[in-house]
């Protein structure tokens, strides 16, 4: 049974992750995505971070225009960050490791977009994946660096509200 | 060197790379000189049912040609519409670009043409 110390605290964390990415979207492609998702999936496991994908792409797939052809990859390529950290990248911990998987995380999560332009024309999926570099280039850069320098105080302020109020 | 260079050193690189990619994406796909092109759009039946001479300045996009002198509507970088030629569902049709009867690699906000070239727009069915 879900409790509601768990309901609570994937609404939050899941509005932080929706938020920012509004916050940001002024700006091509930048946002934390791919570091928060880490630092979830570090903090309170892979199965409540899994959960938080599912109501970040939801409501980002609601804001924007409900298409499954965007709804599907989108969520396939979050939910392979908590899959993979937890399972092929248990073992890495460090910070700049984790830096360089976000720009792995990065590509993947744009290549995996640009997949549903293949059923419209392979000149439709040439367009999209060359128009496509800069911002994945975007991404891919934010996400490294701000997982470098944010994913260690992040997941020290996640622990330290643990401590607090006995999150887990 | 500490693993505090180390960070600093990659974070520079990859605020530069991030700096290089922005500037690009609103900066780096302007011609290079002014000159004229001639835009053909194509409907569903194979009619032209625009072809004019247009001229541009240096450092215009075909984006910015598009919607200085027509009527277009573009959406998350497809060319949905283009007066009256409508292709708005991506499963039946879509508008393909052609610069000098070569299919274009880029969409209207990213491609790559010069004076002289002849830029045709025709819908395109699904599979044909």
């Amino acid at each position: 049974m879900v409790k509601a110390k768990d309901i609570t605290i994937i609404a939050v964390l899941a509005v932080i992750l929706f938020i920012q990415e509004q916050a940001l979207s002024g700006l091509p492609n930048v946002q934390l995505t791919v570091m928060l998702i880490v630092v979830y999936t570090r903090s309170v496991g892979m199965k409540r971070t899994i959960i938080i994908v599912i109501i970040h792409t939801i409501l980002d797939n609601l804001l924007w225009g409900f298409d499954l052809r965007h709804l599907i990859p989108m969520l396939i390529g979050w939910t392979l960050i908590p899959l993979t950290l937890e399972t092929i990248f248990k073992r890495i911990k460090k910070p700049i490791g984790l830096a360089f998987l976000g720009i792995a995380y990065a590509f993947i999560y744009s290549w995996l977009m640009a997949i549903p332009n293949i059923l419209i024309d392979k000149s439709v999926f040439l367009s999209y994946l060359i128009a496509d570099l800069p911002f994945e280039i975007i991404l891919a850069a934010s996400s490294f660096a701000t997982t470098l320098w944010l994913y260690e105080p992040l997941k020290k302020l996640l622990f330290d509200l643990d401590q607090q109020y006995n999150l887990d | 060197m500490n693993k505090h260079i180390i960070k600093i050193v990659l974070t520079v690189i990859a605020l530069f790379i991030l700096g290089v990619a922005i500037y690009y994406v609103y900066n780096g796909t302007g011609t290079k000189e002014e000159g004229n092109i001639t835009i053909i759009v194509v409907d569903e039946t194979g009619t032209e049912i625009i072809n004019d001479d247009i001229s541009y300045n240096e450092g215009t996009t075909m984006l910015t040609i598009l919607n200085e002198n027509y009527d277009v509507e573009v959406d998350n970088g497809f060319l949905i519409r283009f007066e009256t030629l409508e292709a708005r569902d991506p499963q039946i049709a879509f508008i393909k670009i052609y610069i000098d009867d070569q299919a274009s690699q880029r969409g209207v906000g990213q491609m790559k043409f010069k004076d002289g070239n002849t830029i045709k727009f025709v819908y395109t069915e699904i599979g044909s």
